[in-house]
């Protein structure tokens, strides 16, 4: 019997499918429509699974919604209707959607597959994140639960605690619109990124400049009580824009263009302000938390745990013996935790960890697709190791498409480009022509466990989130020498760390340790403003766009063909 | 291309400039994954050979659109909001359809069809523009020249094979009604700002309305709950 949970219609959307025992696969809808951050309704990952799977009504246990559809909508309005003139334009356009949002949600999974009411379960938006947070300990009961977020259900930050018996208890919790997320994504938006898209770009950012700002953002955000000072912000009266003329006043005119140099320094210190309240508030939320539950170990999860920037700085603060942020800290992970939540509905336990990798594989995806019409063999898959060691050691850049699939936003080795890190000119390459990133944005380093030592420092209470680039570390003397190009302005990088023998990367590190390249650069496989790749008409599109010419498979290593 | 904005540059305006670059550009990317769509799912491995080519090209397109575009907002300081591409954007500007791509809805023949008339719509388009950028901004135009001339090519390619898999009545007829239905979709996307001017003070009459009971309603939000899986009702959407 297989265990369904969905999260959709509001960031990117995603489905888990778990048997419970041995079968899992996660899909993104953006994997199908291409479309990054599609929140629309998960018709095509539904359909893949349907037809991989076979499913129907009599093999279905229970399909979970990720939180409560009409809660959602509900908390919203009713904040809003309180000051119906104020708030216009936000209450018009919230009644416009209230029939293509989540209200809907068995209409449209009906449409789909056909499902009785019975099995059609509704879990909560902070529960979700909960209890997908729970799949990466082993002891849950020695852990507080902390989600932050945005907003979902009206709520905004939330602590939870499971007990051995599996009691969860809510110790606390934040309203919208207190809300450290949506003060994160107004900046963003000041700063002329994109809300939901660009806060990584912010954190980057944010190096480069000083706080210097930090009264100004004392006042807009209360990082103490975890409060917003409504006043400077318009995301809750105007669907388009998200700061007041409030805001503009302390810091000039927004959505400036970075690229002009003199905008730059301002920006990086706005960016700088808002970085430092974040880490406050979250350090405050963490206190919270110890002080209601007595756990000194915490779980981070929604979408404010991706900024890796904050749980570094966190770290060096003292103030848990371990923090843990999932791969997939956000909205779409939050399917594996409906998933969780069915689950346990129906068994009385929760589900086992899940792991890095719990995408369908590679070869599952790709029946039709016929290779050797895009792709030339130039090594047999017992060769790949030695062709991969020596492409990469020429400094050419290479793709791979491994085995699962990941979860979260951030390529773990399994669907990456790659390239020497020592190799300034590949570095460059990769992350401005290839990336087309900002000189801001740093490229990820990866790295045999063993090797992590001799050129990073970290905290050991935040050392288990190296597996899923959850955090940043420091840059030892030995890294500043030979890899220069991959350390960020504040002397951090965002390491990944490899000890699963089996896995290829894994092999392949310690292939390139024989020729003394001791680090790669990975980052996702995709282009900006494209979602990673998920089939092979993916991957040659993206490859002869990025121009790269090598990708490792399982069944070898190929070259793109001219077709 | 589907939906292009109607432009009428008579002075050098970089915001709008960089608004129909934008839109040029969506339009693109939105064609791109059409074309990769049908290559993904025809069951002919030459013809999706033809929409891979077909789609790296729209790609290629989206990015020189893009760069005009960033390099007009660089000169000209701008970097607001609705010039921005931001993909999930497509759907609600009407670039794809949310619930089908137009390969799942038509048979290939109509396939063929639909995208030559849209090629030739957005080559028309294309040339008013290119005029302004001609005027305005010159070293601009021998990009826009030669996606020009992609877009003819495409166009040629598209109606070549379905005047071949058409009798000449049948092509007549749907390139006739290919035409139209594009013309109702830009006319509709005009209009949109007309018709929320009808609906949205209805809209807000309705709010006003609710606004007295609600105003006296008192919720209460607790902030704890001592065993959460026991008061929560899974089958509930409240």
């Amino acid at each position: 019997m297989f265990y369904i949970g969905i999260s959709a219609y509001y960031h990117e959307s995603s489905v888990f499918l778990t048997d419970g025992i041995n079968i899992n696969c996660f899909l993104k809808e953006e994997y199908f429509t291409r479309i990054k951050g599609d929140k629309s309704f998960p018709k095509r990952s539904l359909e893949f699974l349907i037809e991989k799977y076979s499913l129907n009504e009599e093999n279905i246990k229970s399909v979970c919604f990720y939180e409560k559809p009409f809660k959602s909508w509900w908390e919203i309005f009713i904040y809003s209707i309180k000051k119906p003139l104020e708030n216009k334009k936000l209450l018009i356009h919230h009644l416009k959607n209230f029939n293509t949002g989540s209200i809907f949600f068995y209409t449209h999974l009906n449409k789909i597959i056909k499902i009785s009411k019975d099995k059609i379960l509704y879990s909560s938006h902070h529960l979700s994140h909960c209890l997908y947070g729970s799949l990466y300990v082993k002891d849950v009961d020695d852990y507080a639960f902390v989600s932050c977020d945005g907003v979902g259900e009206g709520e905004t930050m939330t602590i939870y605690t499971i007990d051995t018996e599996n009691l969860i208890k809510k110790h606390w919790t934040n309203f919208y619109p207190n809300s450290i997320g949506l003060f994160y994504s107004t900046i963003t938006d000041f700063l002329g990124f994109d809300i939901n898209d660009g806060e990584f770009k912010v954190m980057s950012l944010s190096s480069y400049g000083d706080p210097v700002y930090e009264k100004e953002m004392d006042q807009i955000f209360d990082f103490e009580q975890l409060k917003i000072n409504s006043s400077y912000f318009e995301f809750q009266k105007d669907p388009e824009r998200s700061f007041s003329e409030k805001l503009i006043k302390i810091f000039g005119k927004p959505y400036l263009n970075l690229a002009i140099k003199e905008n730059f320094k301002k920006y990086s210190n706005i960016a700088s302000s808002a970085q430092l309240i974040l880490n406050k508030s979250v350090k405050n939320l963490i206190l919270k938390a110890k002080q209601l539950t007595g756990k000194n170990r915490i779980v981070l999860t929604g979408g404010v745990a991706l900024n890796c920037k904050m749980i570094h700085d966190l770290s060096k603060q003292n103030i848990f013996d371990e923090l843990i942020v999932p791969p997939s800290p956000g909205d779409s992970g939050s399917a594996i935790g409906a998933t969780n939540f069915s689950y346990f509905h129906e068994n009385n336990r929760f589900l086992k960890n899940i792991g890095l990798f719990p995408g369908p594989d590679k070869n599952q995806i790709n029946k039709k697709f016929q290779l050797n019409e895009f792709f030339k063999k130039i090594s047999k898959q017992e060769n790949s190791l030695e062709t991969a060691t020596e492409l990469i050691s020429k400094g050419h850049i290479l793709t791979t498409y491994l085995d699962k699939t990941e979860t979260g936003p951030r390529a773990l080795g399994n669907t990456s480009i790659i390239c020497n890190a020592k190799d300034k000119l590949a570095v460059e390459n990769l992350n401005n022509r290839i990336k087309k990133r900002e000189f801001y944005q740093p490229l990820a380093p990866m790295l045999l466990k063993e090797k992590f030592e001799k050129y990073f420092s970290i905290q050991d209470n935040i050392k288990n989130n190296l597996y899923s680039m959850g955090t940043l570390c420091e840059a030892k003397e030995d890294l500043k020498n030979d890899y220069f190009s991959i350390i960020h302005a504040d002397n951090t990088c965002r390491a990944q760390v490899i000890d699963n023998e089996n896995s290829f990367i894994f092999k392949l590190l310690k292939k390139l340790a024989e020729n003394n390249i001791n680090i790669i650069v990975n980052t996702s496989f995709n282009i900006s403003k494209d979602p990673m790749v998920f089939d092979l008409f993916d991957v040659y599109t993206n490859m002869r766009r990025m121009n790269i010419e090598y990708i490792i498979m399982n069944e070898g290593i190929f070259k793109v063909k001219e077709i | 291309m589907f939906l292009i904005p109607k432009n009428n540059l008579k002075k050098f305006e970089p915001l709008r400039c960089c608004f129909v670059l934008n839109e040029f550009s969506a339009a693109e990317f939105a064609s791109a994954l059409e074309m990769l769509f049908a290559a993904k799912n025809v069951n002919d491995l030459k013809l999706s050979k033809g929409f891979i080519r077909h789609s790296l090209d729209e790609y290629k397109h989206f990015s020189i659109f893009t760069n005009i575009k960033n390099q007009i907002s660089l000169e000209h300081e701008l970097n607001n909001r609705e010039i921005r591409f931001i993909p999930i954007h497509l759907f609600a500007k009407g670039y794809i359809y949310k619930d089908k791509f137009i390969f799942e809805k038509k048979n290939i023949k109509d396939f063929a069809i639909f995208i030559g008339a849209n090629e030739e719509i957005a080559e028309k388009k294309l040339h008013n523009f290119l005029d302004n950028i001609r005027k305005f901004k010159p070293n601009h135009t021998k990009k826009i020249d030669k996606i020009l001339l992609d877009e003819e090519r495409h166009a040629k390619y598209s109606l070549t094979f379905a005047k071949k898999n058409n009798s000449k009545i049948a092509y007549f007829v749907k390139f006739s009604k290919e035409n139209l239905i594009s013309k109702l979709r830009h006319l509709y996307a005009n209009s949109l700002t007309k018709v929320s001017k009808i609906f949205n003070p209805i809209l807000y009459l309705l709010i006003l309305i609710m606004y007295l009971p609600v105003k006296f309603l008192d919720l209460d939000k607790s902030k704890e709950d001592n065993n959460v899986l026991k008061n929560i009702n899974p089958k509930s959407i409240l």
